[in-house]
This record gives structure tokens, sequence and C-alpha cells, in this order.
């Protein structure tokens, strides 16, 4: 923004305060980037900030990859598009865009307890299952990059990853998660291959499973690397369904 | 050009083993129809008793 922008009053405040946020941000950006960190920058895809000076100075100085998706795509409930600006590929396969199978909630305000509700703000949390994504892409990452995950208490005492292991060694229980138990207290695992945009499957297959069973691991992968041997089941036929749009698509690509 | 009758096929009835499946993703992929990233989801499962 300008500096003769003939603001005054509390625009002219929201104005500079705003200068001051995003200054803030372009200097941490930077630097970041310098010490070699990872680091996301998130607004709305229309948004007037990646136009902005101060956005500009570290999207043309770094290597940039932007992340567009849809709320939705990821467990929220409207279609917001929202974009990430990366300095790193990684996370490149969060990209998701609304498959327009589903339905929205409304972006109407409505009144709640008294009072106006804006469904903008609503938006403006991350949902549940975008951080879940998230913070499987940030451990797969950490263990890829030589970080180590520990399943059971054997692998941990191997790895002299000892932290309350004195606990054990007096004969008292842990008192908290920080130990793993000593022999694995499920059965086994199963991996499936989903719709990221069909979440609806997978909670009903997990209802179908013995009490205590969860999910552990998400990943967003491309089809490409797809190999049926990784999954012991496969769901193939949301993204075949009986929609008129896929099924004569495939017809035209081949008649 | 993928052979039409299997694709409709695998629309009608689905997939059906393994080796049809990896034929049935490798097809919709070549064809722009699996463009987006799947999930792939590891569950922690109990032995019921």
């Amino acid at each position: 923004m300008t500096k003769k922008d003939m603001l005054s009053g509390l625009d002219k405040v929201k104005k500079e305060l705003a200068n001051q946020l995003y200054e803030a941000v372009t200097a941490i950006v930077l630097d970041y980037d310098k010490l070699g960190l990872w680091v996301l920058v998130e607004n709305p895809r229309n948004s007037l900030y990646w136009d902005t000076s101060f956005a500009r100075r570290y999207i043309q100085a770094i290597e940039t990859f932007w992340i567009d998706f849809h709320n939705c795509a990821h467990g929220g409930q409207r279609d917001k598009l929202t974009r990430l600006w990366s300095n790193r590929s990684w996370g490149k396969t969060s990209e998701l865009c609304c498959d327009k199978r589903h339905s929205h909630a409304s972006w109407k305000p409505r009144i709640v307890n008294g009072r106006l509700s804006f469904p903008t703000a609503e938006e403006a949390a991350y949902h549940w299952l975008f951080c879940e994504r998230v913070v499987h892409l940030v451990e797969q990452l950490a263990v890829e990059n030589g970080c180590e995950a520990h399943h059971n208490l054997h692998e941990q005492v191997k790895a002299k990853h000892l932290t309350n292991f004195q606990r054990y060694v007096f004969d008292a229980l842990p008192r908290s998660s920080t130990l793993k138990p000593l022999v694995a207290e499920f059965g086994r695992y199963i991996t499936l291959a989903v719709n990221p945009q069909n979440p609806g499957f997978l909670e009903s297959n997990l209802q179908k499973l013995p009490k205590g069973s969860k999910i552990v691991s998400r990943q967003l992968l491309l089809w490409e690397n797809f190999r049926v041997e990784m999954a012991d089941q496969l769901e193939l036929e949301s993204w075949l369904d009986k929609e008129p749009m896929v099924q004569s698509r495939i017809r035209w690509l081949t008649s | 050009m993928a052979d039409k009758l299997e694709l409709e096929s695998w629309l009608d009835k689905g997939a059906d083993g393994p080796e049809q499946d990896q034929k049935a993703v490798v097809e919709l992929c070549r064809y722009g129809i699996l463009s987006e990233p799947h999930e792939f989801v590891t569950m922690q499962v109990w032995d019921s008793f």
C-alpha cells in the first residue's frame, strides 16, 4: 500500500496495523527460508494480499510453490478457495479441488443465540480433517528426513530414546504416553486407498471395526504412484459413481 | 485407445480383483479421471475378543 493513501482516523490505523503485520510476515518468511526451514503462508486464493509489495518481495526472492484447495475437500462445510504459499514442494498433494459431489453449507449470515453469525468466520478456522492431514504430512517428512517414529518399547530402547524409562527400572508405571507399550496392544494394521473427498466411506469402515480401532496414518498420494499391493482395500466406486458427467467423459474418451 | 467395453464394465460392475483394480487405476489415470490425489489411510485394528 502506498503512503499517500489519503486515509484518516480508524481506517488509517487499520492500514498501518495491516502494513506492520505484512512486514513482519515478510521478514519471518525471508529469515526462515535462509535457515532452511519450511514456510507456509495462508490466505484466501482471491486475496489482494498476494499482490501487495510485501508478499511480492518473498514470492520473487524465493522459489515458490502454490497449493490451492477448497476447504470442503479437507472436511470443511463450504467451498472456500484457500491458497498456501510454500518454499518447498512438500504438501503439493494437499491441492484438492471440490469434486462437486457433495452439498455445501450456506454462506448466508444467520442468528445464533441472538447474535449475528457470519459463515466467513467459521471458514477462517482450519477444519479438523485438514489439521490431521497436515500433522501426518509433517510426521512423514520428519521420518523421511531421518527422525525416528517408535511404535513399541523395544524400538525405543534400541534407539536409546529413554525419557522416563527410570520409572520402569523402579517398577513403576509410566505416567505419560512418552513410553510406548511393551508389546503392541492392537491386532493388526489395515490400509485403505480412498477418495479424500468421501470421508463417509472411512467413517463407516471404522465403525465396523472393533472398538478402539483408529486411524494412525493419512497420506495424500498421486494415483500415478499407486500399486494395488500397497492397500488392503481400494475404494474406487466414489470416483466412478453413477454421476452422468464422469460416465459421459469415459464414454467420450473411449468412443 | 482403451478398451471401451472394459472401462464401461468397470463403471457398471466395479473392478474384480487386484489385477483388475490396478489396470483400472492405470487406465483412469491415463485419461485424467483420477487426476486428483487419493488418500492412503492406515488403521490400527484391535482384535475382537
